[in-house]
């Protein structure tokens, strides 16, 4: 009765989506955030490759949170 | 000719609900990133009203849920639609007036339920609807929340526990502009289409729209994202303070986080078509992103008082509805009676912002 009133499948969706958008967004965030902080450090050391190196992982992290932030409103939007 | 004058009674009226609900509740969203400092007062509730616009015509899926997910349509009348409003609009305010974020959604759906539960009795309620759709899903969504915005705090600290603080401070509040504005949108995909759903539920009953094909017309949907964005820019300063700094202070980590997760919980409910509490939702996250860090953080004494308004607000709205109903019958069915109690709706509306603008007025000076 309960089961068929609650449409557990859909809200499971809802919960996974959440989860996965929600930690993800913060992680990648974080990541990014770190490695703004090693390319200072590393352009502080004179160490030019590593520097290079962590510009790179902060510009992949940056572009991957756009990118998940587009998705979901592309998602959201389709009918 | 009385109908129509009805119906556009429910469309002013529904329009000032979503202005209340901006007013009222929509600044929630960009309360940690003022708390933060990530953005000044006045650019944070220009970016929300914004965002809440462009998030009106994101999706429908909400108005649908409303429109004809817990409710018959066909059982709706203007005055029901009318009153359900005004029951609502009542439980905003009295609850704006002394601070608790409380639900605008459910109260909304609260008054509407009360006042078709005076019309026609339980037969009018989709009442699996109502449990499956707007029930459960406001027990879990600030639950979800609270966990999401609590994993990702605790995954955030550990990547950067050992960074300078300063640094990390200025990379979180730069990203709180991008999660203020994913909470702000989010608001608007969800909050908006409630009162969509209403208007629309009061079209059919008008017989403008076939209860067979229910549709959310596109003028309903511009002129709800006007009214919950106007609604938006011009208030919400006692809510934002509530939920910004009384429930926990941030860093601003910890608020990236509680906005991430609430954009998270809000827009994937919103394309399930679940009505949420956006209030709920983040200041579950709120809490959430706190108690990861300290339980003591939390305040939890105001947030029991945001609990007892959460409790509150379906029965509260709904017997606000049902009160306005019977007020709206004793006083005939002409246009008589709704013109009466919508006049003393805006002449409460009024008083209460001046009441409000005085104190602030006030506040201002002292400081």
């Amino acid at each position: 009765m309960t089961a068929a009133i609650i449409d557990t499948a859909t809200l499971a969706k809802v919960v996974v989506y959440s989860l996965l958008a929600g930690v993800g967004i913060s992680v990648l965030f974080a990541v990014g955030v770190s490695s703004a902080a090693s390319v200072a450090d590393a352009l502080r050391d004179r160490r030019t490759a590593a520097g290079a190196a962590w510009v790179v992982v902060f510009v992949l992290s940056a572009v991957v949170v756009l990118g998940i932030v587009v998705l979901g409103i592309v998602v959201m939007s389709t009918k | 000719m009385q109908s129509t004058i009805l119906v556009v009674l429910v469309v002013v009226t529904a329009l000032a609900f979503d202005f209340t609900n901006g007013f009222h509740d929509t600044a929630n969203v960009i309360a940690s990133a003022i708390s933060t400092r990530a953005l000044s007062p006045r650019t944070a509730i220009a970016l929300a009203a914004v965002l809440n616009f462009a998030g009106a015509f994101v999706s429908l899926k909400v108005a649908a849920t409303v429109a004809t997910g817990i409710i018959d349509p066909a059982k709706i009348t203007e005055a029901v639609a009318f009153s359900g409003l005004i029951g609502a609009i009542i439980w905003n305010l009295i609850t704006w007036y002394f601070g608790l974020p409380s639900s605008s959604s459910h109260a909304l759906i609260g008054g509407v339920i009360g006042a078709l539960l005076a019309a026609v009795g339980g037969s009018g309620v989709n009442w699996d609807g109502l449990i499956g759709k707007v029930v459960v899903p406001a027990l879990i969504a600030p639950v979800l929340a609270f966990v999401v915005a609590g994993v990702s705090i605790v995954a955030v600290y550990a990547m950067l526990g050992r960074r300078r603080p300063g640094l990390v401070n200025r990379g979180f509040r730069l990203g709180q502009v991008l999660t203020s504005g994913m909470l702000a949108l989010a608001h608007g995909t969800n909050d908006a289409q409630k009162t969509m759903g209403v208007i629309t539920l009061a079209l059919v009953a008008h017989g403008t729209i076939s209860a067979d094909h229910v549709y959310v017309p596109t003028w309903v949907v511009l002129c709800a994202a006007s009214a919950i964005a106007l609604g938006t820019y011009a208030g919400g300063w006692r809510i934002i303070r509530t939920v910004g700094t009384r429930i926990i202070r941030m860093d601003p980590a910890q608020a990236f986080a509680a906005q991430s997760a609430g954009a998270s919980v809000i827009l994937a409910s919103s394309h399930f078509g679940y009505p949420l509490s956006s209030t709920h939702v983040i200041s579950g996250a709120v809490m959430g992103a706190g108690a990861a860090k300290r339980l003591s953080a939390v305040r939890w004494g105001v947030a029991g008082n945001i609990a007892v308004a959460w409790v509150l607000t379906l029965p509260a709205a709904g017997l606000f509805g049902a009160a306005v109903y019977f007020l709206q019958q004793a006083l005939g069915a002409g246009v008589l009676g709704p013109m009466l109690i919508w006049l003393v709706a805006l002449a409460l509306l009024a008083s209460l912002i001046l009441v409000r603008r005085t104190r602030f007025a006030r506040a201002a000076q002292a400081s």
